[in-house]
């Protein structure tokens, strides 16, 4: 039992990893490389930080639960993708996409079950 | 520098290059479950997943961070073929339902104009 709540905080952070690499990785793709340089590389550095803290949760849940299970529950991460995108990036999120996003938590939830 | 531009068609090809190498990490990571950090299995994950990420960089400058990171999601599909054909996962009905409702999402996030 407590393994499992183990298990399931260690998914929830590896998802919030994916989300804010995935962020930071935005930031460093709009930044001017030849203007400013030392700021792509400082978000670049982050994104990968985070992304491969991520990478480093995905290695050792994998140790306990099916691969096709783990993978399918990172769509989670796409969740907080929508709240940083909206809240920090000022991008829509309109009702489709809503609406994809939750196809592909339905879609994850047949994959579990 | 980050001025809103709509999706284009190169932002969504390479982030179906970078589910791909990340799905072929994250299956060589599956294959190292167990070994130990000398297992050469999990250097040839990181080498894909890391292709990914930076696949995955490249493609945001091509678009909206909502649109495209949803897209990675393509990657389940290429990591159930691999589960299935090289690990012998079990496949069922649901899998199949949930695949096609994960693919249909991502079209409709894919294809929206925002």
């Amino acid at each position: 039992m407590s393994i499992n709540l183990l298990l399931i905080l260690m998914l929830l952070v590896m998802t919030w990893c994916g989300a804010f690499g995935g962020y930071f990785l935005k930031l460093a793709s709009d930044t001017d490389f030849k203007k400013e340089l030392p700021v792509l590389v400082k978000w670049l550095i982050i994104g990968l930080l985070s992304y491969g803290s991520g990478a480093i949760l995905n290695i050792i849940v994998l140790r306990y639960m099916p691969y096709t299970i783990v993978f399918s529950l990172t769509s989670i991460t796409y969740i907080w993708t929508f709240v940083l995108s909206y809240f920090l990036l000022g991008e829509p999120i309109t009702k489709r996409k809503l609406f994809g996003v939750g196809l592909i938590i339905i879609g994850a939830v047949c994959l579990v079950i | 520098m980050s001025e809103t531009r709509s999706t284009s068609p190169i932002g969504i090809i390479l982030m179906v290059a970078a589910a791909f190498s990340t799905a072929t990490g994250q299956f060589f990571w599956k294959l190292a479950a167990g070994g130990g950090l000398f297992d050469w299995h999990l250097w040839i994950g990181f080498v894909f997943y890391g292709m990914g990420a930076v696949l995955m960089t490249v493609a945001f400058r091509f678009g909206r961070l909502s649109v495209l990171h949803p897209l990675l999601t393509i990657g389940y599909v290429i990591a159930l073929v691999y589960g299935v054909s090289f690990l012998n996962e079990p496949i069922s009905v649901t899998l199949v339902i949930g695949t096609v409702l994960i693919l249909a999402g991502v079209w409709l996030i894919g294809g929206d104009e925002h």
